[in-house]
């Protein structure tokens, strides 16, 4: 028999080719505006929030590749991006925790 | 947030097992996988499940709440989701305190019964609703706290517009209606499936075997 681990990761990548359902809400999660959206509600963009967009330029803003929106498959891409990058990441970080212990 | 993040990488040294070493990844992809699930909701926003108290579950709290910031991390630099500057506070709400309550809520409540009775699903389900809606009420409390204690002479708010009148019922409602019982449901069809196909990996965990 397998291990446990090797039918959750079948398990999530069910779970990663569905992720384009994801892209059905249209809008942001409460409180997760863009400044644009401020403005919109608000007419206008609290002066500290001003700005802080520019402090960081994600290489795939809202999960899209390229131009302002994700597509169903570059959502999917992104998913794929996304589980490749924590993965490395945790592994990195129990190496590093590991080689510690020695 | 960093003196945390230190503890959990000291403790987690001493209780990784080696069998866990794949779970940290696991988590950490399904805490990020899961979040992409934007369910709309009424008056134009969405929501999203977080699945931490499910990850806390299975591979302890402590590795949880690493797990979890790993992918609040990637989240912010790679997809400019969650935000840079907010990588501390949503740590602290859905990798943190919602992971830890959750987690302890389903072993209080699951502590005088075997791990392979119904009743530990139960649990899990419990948890996963009461710890997604304690992460949602902190959320709400520090989005509110905004524009009280920053705001500019003539009343304008500096950084968040709405306050804890508008942003705590906000965060709240749909936690407790709706996305809770989304969140507690798939915890327990989880649990259901690895207290069937694997009791002893719940069992290393909870300092408790089940019966053979």
């Amino acid at each position: 028999m397998k291990n446990t681990s090797y039918y959750l990761w079948i398990g999530l990548g069910v779970l990663t080719a569905l992720t384009p359902l994801g892209l059905l809400a249209q809008g942001a999660a409460w409180g997760e505006w863009a400044g644009k959206e401020l403005k919109e509600m608000l007419g206008f963009i609290p002066e500290k929030l001003r700005g802080m967009e520019k402090i960081w330029k994600a290489p795939f803003p809202d999960y899209s590749l390229s131009g302002p929106e994700s597509t169903p498959l570059e959502y999917l891409v992104s998913a794929l991006i996304g589980i490749t990058a924590v993965s490395a990441v945790s592994f990195i970080i129990i190496k590093a925790l590991g080689k510690d212990r020695k | 947030m960093s003196p945390l993040w230190l503890i959990a990488g000291r403790l987690l040294k001493s209780v990784l097992a080696s069998r866990h070493v794949p779970f940290l990844a696991l988590g950490a992809a399904f805490s990020f996988v899961i979040q992409m699930f934007n369910i709309p909701l009424p008056g134009g926003t969405s929501g999203h499940l977080v699945g931490s108290t499910l990850i806390a579950i299975v591979i302890g709290p402590w590795a949880a709440f690493i797990a979890v910031s790993i992918t609040i991390v990637i989240q912010a630099i790679l997809f400019g989701d969650g935000g840079i500057t907010a990588i501390a506070a949503n740590s602290f709400n859905i990798a943190f305190a919602m992971p830890f309550s959750g987690y302890y809520l389903f072993r209080l409540l699951s502590m005088r019964t075997p791990l392979d009775s119904t009743w530990t699903i139960f649990s899990a389900v419990i948890a996963a609703y009461i710890s997604l809606n304690i992460a949602a009420l902190l959320v709400g409390l520090e989005l509110g706290i905004q524009p009280l204690i920053a705001h500019a002479p003539d009343g304008r708010p500096l950084y968040f517009p709405f306050s804890l009148q508008v942003s705590v019922p906000a965060m709240l409602l749909w936690h407790l209606l709706f996305l809770g019982f989304i969140e507690a449901i798939l915890t327990g069809l989880v649990i259901a499936y690895l207290r069937k196909a694997d009791p002893s990996l719940l069992g290393i965990l909870h300092g408790k075997q089940a019966k053979a």
